[in-house]
């Protein structure tokens, strides 16, 4: 009788589990993103399918629109390589030419990867230098 | 000055490994009942690491720019506080600091009178100096602060001006303090496994270390969430960067032990969980420097860059793989003497919640190295989005948070259903109550209603029985107040637990509001044009600015009104560091956020561009309902958490007050059982004999 509660109870724990990883795998989109660097992106076909992805770089250059403020266009670089990219928003302190930038966001039907958000690395010095 | 730096990490490093020589050669040799180690060892190896810390501090203030970290580190430009600050702002001077704080906690250790006596001080005093001779292993060879070089430009590099900041004071080294805090309950469990002493009396000791570390890395990382929201400019709090779950994950398994060991104290039982959860907490200290300190999670292949990899390897094997040989040999030993009686239990709700942090902890390990594990497997990257985290986490929350509400309530052992309705029964129908005021007022999203039902049977679980406590023996309204106070100081553990509890549901609160209801949009206004957002009406009143030395700021006006009434007039700017922008030869601005701070919304608002020709500007405008009640809450978790550290009166026993306060209650003390173990623990102001003969009479009602 007191097994079976437990049993019970776990059950329950388990099967919200189970309902969570279920959620998870359907919506993978929301959760994760296949992440490149610029410089692979360039090699890969399928992943301009209009999944979300992420791509690194570093940022070469940027410039807002001249009719609209906001929109911003700019190119990240990576081996030689570069990637276009328009996001519309307010830019992050560390959004500055030379550092290294993130972008989540899909390519659209004319080649342009429109990024839905920015990623920029914590200033601190912890991390070991670039070499 | 960098040679007599240098030097003095040399001779700490010989100190501290002839510390551990000695200590093992005497362990080996079976000298079991005296000293294994050396207290001079350990007060030398804690003086020469001082010393080494205030000749970097010296060559800081002074500007030694011959040696490399001091020139990366900080610059002519920044002001005595950062100056300081750089201390712990670079990687070898934080890994300093924390040899720094660890040797000074090892030396408070062996010298604490109380401790002389403790059968486990021997063993586990070597624990710690082969910790404090790892980081200073570290210091000398990979990591060392005071190599010298020449300096590419005179004036020092200094840090990024973003991080100049309040929280670049506190944050890292209440981080740090919180980390090295947790090798000495670790040291004691270890000692626990290597005498075969385990039963409870490992524990009231490494529960006041860890309950310290805990406090201070609890702190620090509410700290830095603060910093982040005020200061970075992007709104948010907390957005499960790699750096932040690192320390996050040991904080959370050493909640689970603070909790889990009470269990052991009172019953005898998780003695398993108790000794693998505080072992761990070390571990993913470790494991999480590592993580960060490495290149290893932004790609594999740039692994081992610092050369640090191969000592944390090192180091992470011998504290997994010992501790773990030392389980296995002793598993037996650690059997619980009862098992589980019933569903409805302290036991299972503390079983349960053990489970619920480490699944928590485990979430978020996975969400950390996956990107890391994947690539190492099929060479492909993955990005983890903070919906990962959030989705999978934010139950498991509020399962910890409704968790807290049961305890208070459940009593030990079997609770009868008939018992347990009756004191469920006032804070759920309350709780039924405030759900149906939400939902007609306009809270339809289910998740968040769940949330704020959860938060709130928890609050009113904990107020009811607080009330129910200080009411005890028919007091009177007028007599609350100070019966309140009695009761606080004459159970500091359980009390501060209650106000430890009672800020998390806050912070729940504030959570949940900020992360399901913030909105945010951007727009572009002209010279005297407004904007309607939220409610709020916004005017682009002018643009300024300002000179500070090197630094220019832009400064623009916006008056802001709400239904026709003015809030007043709020000042987002940013700031430019012209002689940090023409060392590092990049433009970067600083964002300075306006916020406008309710106990109902933040109103936050980013100046993110301008141009002075047209004479327009660009606002982010965030509203984060609920934020301040995260602050709210960290206040009373550094209250709670000092109240339930604070060293309760040694013997003799109890003031005046506090017998009165015992004496008014008798009848309370029978009815109700303790809903916190400790209040079982009086058993610093009574002597240990006597607080086991009433833990044992307790344990068999």
């Amino acid at each position: 009788m007191k097994k079976k509660k437990f049993i019970i109870a776990g059950g329950i724990l388990l099967g919200a589990f189970v309902f969570l990883g279920v959620y998870i795998a359907q919506n993978p989109d929301v959760f994760f993103q296949k992440e490149y660097t610029v410089s692979q992106l360039n090699g890969l076909v399928a992943a301009q399918d209009g999944t979300s992805l992420r791509v690194m770089g570093k940022l070469a250059s940027f410039a807002r629109d001249a009719g609209n403020s906001l929109l911003v266009r700019f190119v990240l670089t990576e081996n030689e390589q570069n990637l276009s990219v328009v996001y519309k928003g307010a830019l992050p302190d560390l959004f500055v030419v030379g550092n290294d930038v993130g972008v989540v966001g899909k390519f659209d039907s004319t080649g342009i990867f429109q990024a839905k958000t920015i990623i920029t690395k914590c200033p601190s010095k912890y991390e070991p230098a670039k070499q | 000055m960098a040679v007599i730096g240098f030097a003095t990490l040399f001779l700490a490093l010989f100190v501290s490994a002839f510390s551990v020589l000695v200590s093992f050669s005497r362990l080996f040799s079976g000298s079991r009942d005296r000293m294994i180690t050396p207290v001079t060892t350990v007060a030398v190896a804690c003086g020469l690491v001082s010393l080494s810390v205030l000749v970097l501090l010296i060559a800081l203030l002074s500007h030694d720019f011959g040696i490399e970290y001091v020139w990366s580190n900080s610059s002519t430009d920044m002001s005595v506080p950062y100056l300081v600050s750089a201390l712990w702002a670079g990687n070898e001077g934080s890994l300093l600091f924390w040899a720094w704080i660890l040797s000074i906690m090892a030396l408070v250790f062996v010298l604490q009178k109380k401790n002389r006596q403790n059968p486990l001080l021997p063993y586990a005093t070597p624990v710690l100096m082969v910790t404090v001779t790892f980081f200073l292993l570290l210091l000398v060879s990979v990591a060392n602060p005071f190599t010298g070089f020449e300096p590419p430009f005179p004036g020092g590099a200094g840090i990024n001006p973003l991080l100049e900041n309040p929280g670049m004071v506190f944050h890292p080294p209440l981080l740090l303090a919180g980390y090295a805090g947790f090798t000495v309950p670790f040291a004691l469990a270890i000692a626990a496994l290597i005498t075969r002493k385990l039963d409870e009396s490992w524990l009231p000791l490494a529960r006041r270390w860890a309950l310290f570390a805990w406090l201070l890395l609890g702190l620090g990382n509410l700290l830095g969430a603060w910093w982040a929201y005020v200061e970075l400019g992007w709104g948010g709090y907390w957005a499960w960067d790699p750096v932040e779950n690192s320390s996050l994950m040991p904080w959370l398994l050493a909640t689970a032990f603070l909790h889990s060991m009470l269990m052991q104290k009172r019953r005898s039982s998780f003695k398993h969980w108790n000794i693998v959860l505080i072992i761990l907490t070390f571990n993913l200290t470790i494991f999480g420097t590592f993580l960060t300190r490495t290149d290893l999670l932004n790609t594999v292949h740039g692994f081992g860059d610092t050369g640090m990899g191969p000592f944390f390897i090192t180091f992470l094997l011998g504290t997994v793989l010992i501790p773990l040989g030392l389980l296995s040999s002793r598993w037996k030993l650690l059997k619980d003497k009862a098992d589980i009686e019933s569903l409805v239990s302290r036991e299972s709700t503390f079983l349960l919640n053990n489970v619920l942090f480490t699944v928590i902890t485990l979430v978020i390990l996975l969400g950390t190295m996956f990107p890391a594990i994947l690539e190492l497997i099929s060479g492909e990257r993955i990005g983890v989005n903070e919906a990962f985290f959030n989705t999978v986490n934010g139950p498991l929350l509020l399962g910890v948070v409704l968790l807290a509400g049961l305890c208070t309530v459940i009593g030990w052992r079997q609770t009868t259903t008939k018992e347990a309705g009756k004191r469920f029964l006032l804070p759920l129908v309350l709780t039924v109550i405030l759900g149906g005021v939400l939902y007609i007022a306009g809270v339809t999203n289910w998740a968040a209603l769940l949330g704020y039902m959860v938060s709130a049977f928890a609050l009113f679980a904990i107020i009811s029985q607080w009330l129910s406590e200080v009411g005890a023996g028919g007091r009177k309204l007028a007599e609350y107040p100070s019966a309140f106070w009695r009761l606080l100081t004459a159970n500091r553990t359980r009390y501060g637990a209650y106000i430890v509890h009672f800020s998390v549901v806050m912070m729940t609160v504030g959570i949940i509001g900020s992360s399901l209801f913030d909105v945010s949009t951007d727009v572009t206004l002209a010279k005297g044009e407004s904007t309607e957002f939220e409610g709020y009406e916004f005017t682009y009143d002018q643009i300024g600015h300002t000179e500070d030395g090197d630094r220019l700021s832009i400064n623009a006006t916006v008056n802001v009104t709400k239904a026709g009434q003015p809030l007043g007039t709020l000042v987002p700017s940013k700031f430019i560091d012209e002689s940090f922008n023409t060392k590092m030869g990049k433009t970067q601005f600083i964002t300075e956020v306006a916020i406008r701070t309710t106990f109902a919304e933040d109103l936050y608002l980013v100046l993110s561009n301008w141009d002075i020709d047209a004479g327009t500007a660009d606002f982010q405008v965030k509203v984060n309902p609920l934020v301040v009640w995260i602050w709210i809450g960290s206040g009373f978790f550094l209250l709670g958490g000092l109240i339930a550290f604070w060293p309760a009166r040694e013997l003799p026993p109890p003031a005046p007050a506090q017998a009165t306060a015992g004496k008014k209650q008798p009848a309370k003390q029978v009815a109700v059982p303790p809903t916190r173990p400790t209040a079982a623990q009086p058993a610093r102001r009574v002597s240990p004999s006597a607080s086991r003969k009433k833990k044992a009479r307790r344990g068999k009602r």
